[in-house]
């Protein structure tokens, strides 16, 4: 029942024809599917101008990644379909050879977006699998009007993006773009053109090349970096590693501390740097720092073999995670995140689906903020934030509980609930500042009752004999306006 | 003694237990419908269905955390599962989790009566930044509820009572090295269930079925962590 985006051209689907995708005819990984059905995968976006380090920093984390379970008890990555398998077989070589990466040999001329990685990495900040999906788009294509077109699904997708940016390179190789608010600009515009609308994403930027701007850097970032306990972990031996363990409660504040540095560092010493922040600011994304070295020095291309030092490639990855199970936490007072759950009771389908309420819902809570879709007792979103849900009645009833939503949410998200059915925690929120927040919708013609001739102070009975987009239209109206008024 | 807290993976508190045989976390109290909620929603279960949940509210209603009071607070806890139906819990919780053995669940209790009660102990379990908003609700109101409880323990109120040991529900442990065999420690309230079980006669209570279990309301569980390297 769940919708899935095929990773090889961005298709949401629910993959009615088995693996193979109704778009591109691609044969989807069956694990993929699996994965997808239980949690959402993660849709990275990496983006940087050539020769700013990003496939070296995507070829280092990957080499890091692999070597994962000597500090997290469990872990491991594994490659989800053919072509993924044969890259971490290359980068494996590559750096087993220390071989420094070329990108120009790695991508042909004016190819800006290579096929995705599609990885899965178990037991690492969760028990759970987290299934990677990783774009590496070159940011020449965002100034190509037609170009960019080629790359609006996978923007659309990445709830993530990360901005590599070598500061180095920015201010001394001759490119036409010298700033960072040069940089994002071109970025942003880009990703309007392509209809895929930067507002509300979670933007990371990665000062890479870390060893070129250690007279920039602060001392502190500096230190940081300096002593990473996981520098070049393919080479580590488990046994040294045995009292380093990932501890992720502290690796995770210093991550946080370093990246305070960073902003400061951004805002004073970066040329255009505040230009960036506040114009990051007003598309309203999530912004973090942080800074790496790949290499740990530099290497030019008549030397071919060079000793890897990497150091602090994991902190991306990191952040990256933390936006995906929900532990990183939304900037208050800033936040539109509005959850729409449908019901999947036995009623629902006449009363919700058939009436195609996800989409008029959807579109009517658009109007207000970024829409994430849940079904009813589901942990994980049923499609990416600010995809319209399928009018289909999923295949399965799932439990009438809420909580484990309501839980994840930062202060602020405002919810509404599709239910024909009982709720069976919402008591559990009765007493909190949910009253104000947390809307029902019901189709039993009176308001929904948490207990007897108790009802919920924001519940709302949709008379299904009405015409549903302009009765939807108008309850959302209502509803917000009670929320601001 | 001061209070070593990890929390699961929903954010529900558990406590260090220093033991000869390998030290361990274990939950504060029995494991609640909340935490079995986050299960049932997970995704990963197809055959605990509503109907399934609903036979198990049946041996034991649900209730709020904002509702907890002196005379149904055990209906915050899961009853009236299998230890099979556990094991599916815990394989979902996470690779380190397992029931207790009769010997560590013994060696918790001990631990903890050796303590006197303390509004203290409540304070810093529920000063735990990540800990899950209802965790803390119901670690509070549990607390209160107890103490109001009429406590006929000899020996005055532990720590072991604020962890409901004694008081909560029976609670599922092995009885054998090879985790085959269940039995049940623990002292449910005589209103919620009428017992003369107790910890303090030092074995567990046996079961007709010591492989199986069987599903009883007064029957639930609490969940210990291995510690890494031990």
């Amino acid at each position: 029942m769940s919708r899935i985006a095929c990773p090889y051209c961005c298709t949401i689907q629910t993959f009615p024809d088995g693996q193979v995708c109704k778009n591109c005819n691609e044969t989807v990984p069956e694990n993929y599917l699996t994965a997808a059905r239980v949690n959402s995968p993660f849709y990275m976006a990496v983006v940087g101008m050539s020769s700013h380090g990003k496939t070296t920093l995507i070829h280092s984390l990957i080499n890091t990644i692999d070597h994962l379970g000597k500090i997290s008890r469990g872990a491991f990555l594994t490659a989800l379909d053919d072509h993924t398998a044969t890259e971490l077989k290359l980068i494996r070589q590559r750096i087993s050879k220390r071989e420094a990466n070329n990108a120009t040999t790695l991508r042909p001329k004016g190819v800006y977006l290579q096929t995705p990685m599609v990885l899965s990495l178990k037991s690492f900040m969760t028990d759970n699998r987290h299934t990677l999906v990783i774009y590496d788009i070159a940011g020449e294509a965002f100034s190509d009007r037609a170009e960019i077109q080629q790359y609006a699904e996978p923007l659309k997708l990445a709830h993530t993006i990360w901005f590599i940016v070598s500061q180095h390179d920015l201010t001394h190789a001759n490119s036409e773009y010298s700033t960072l608010a040069d940089l994002f600009n071109i970025y942003v515009t880009g990703m309007e053109r392509a209809g895929a609308n930067p507002r509300g994403r979670n933007l990371h930027l990665v000062y890479t090349k870390a060893d070129k701007i250690t007279n920039q850097l602060p001392n502190e970032v500096l230190e940081y970096i300096r002593n990473d306990p996981y520098s070049n972990l393919a080479g580590q031996s488990p046994r040294d590693l045995k009292d380093k363990q990932f501890n992720e409660t502290s690796y995770v504040a210093e991550l946080n501390t370093n990246s305070e540095h960073l902003l400061e560092y951004t805002r004073y010493d970066v040329d255009s740097g505040i230009a960036f922040i506040n114009m990051a600011e007003d598309y309203e994304m999530a912004l973090s720092f942080s800074v790496n070295t790949a290499l740990g020095g530099d290497h030019t291309p008549n030397r071919s073999q060079i000793e890897y030092e990497s150091l602090r490639v994991l902190d991306p990855l990191i952040w990256a995670l933390q936006d995906n199970v929900g532990l990183r936490p939304g900037r208050n007072g800033q936040t539109s995140e509005i959850v729409l759950i449908l019901d999947t009771g036995y009623n629902s389908k006449r009363k919700i689906y058939e009436q195609k309420l996800p989409s008029h819902f959807f579109t009517a809570l658009s109007q207000h903020g970024d829409v994430k879709t849940y079904y009813i007792g589901t942990m994980a979103p049923m499609i990416q934030s600010g995809i319209e849900p399928s009018n289909a009645a999923p295949d399965n009833e799932t439990q009438p509980y809420i909580g484990m939503i309501l839980d994840q949410l930062r202060e602020g998200t405002q919810v509404v609930v599709l239910t024909c059915q009982r709720i069976g925690d919402l008591l559990d929120f009765h007493t909190s500042e949910w009253h104000q927040r947390l809307s029902i919708i019901t189709f039993d013609q009176r308001p929904y009752e948490v207990q007897r001739n108790d009802p919920w102070p924001r519940s709302v009975d949709f008379d299904v004999s009405k015409t549903p987009a302009s009765q939807v239209e108008k309850i959302i109206k209502r509803l917000f306006e009670k929320t601001h008024g | 003694m001061d209070l070593k807290i990890e929390l699961d993976r929903i954010g529900f508190p558990m406590i260090y237990i220093e033991h000869s045989k390998g030290s361990f976390y274990m939950h504060w109290l029995p494991v609640t419908k909340i935490q079995l909620e986050y299960w049932l929603c997970s995704g990963s279960v197809n055959v605990f269905d509503a109907r399934w949940y609903n036979e198990v509210m049946d041996y034991n209603p649900r209730v709020s955390p904002g509702y907890i009071k002196s005379d149904n607070y055990w209906e915050s806890f899961v009853t009236g599962i299998l230890p099979s139906e556990i094991k599916q819990f815990i394989a979902w919780l996470g690779r380190d989790y397992d029931l207790p053995t009769d010997e560590q669940w013994q060696a918790a209790y001990q631990t903890l009566k050796k303590e006197a009660a303390d509004s203290r102990y409540i304070e810093t379990l529920t000063g735990v930044g990540s800990l899950n908003r209802r965790a803390k609700t119901i670690v509070k109101n549990v607390n209160i509820s107890v103490g109001e409880a009429r406590f006929e323990a000899r020996g005055g109120r532990t720590l072991a009572d604020q962890a409901l040991m004694r008081l909560g529900v029976m609670e599922y442990v092995y009885r054998d090295d090879r985790r085959n065999t269940y039995g049940g420690y623990g002292q449910p309230n005589p209103t919620f269930f009428g017992t003369t079980e107790t910890p303090d006669k030092g074995y567990p209570q046996r079961l007709i079925d010591e492989h199986e279990g069987a599903k009883m309301p007064h029957y639930g569980f609490r969940l210990i962590k291995r510690v890494t390297g031990s």
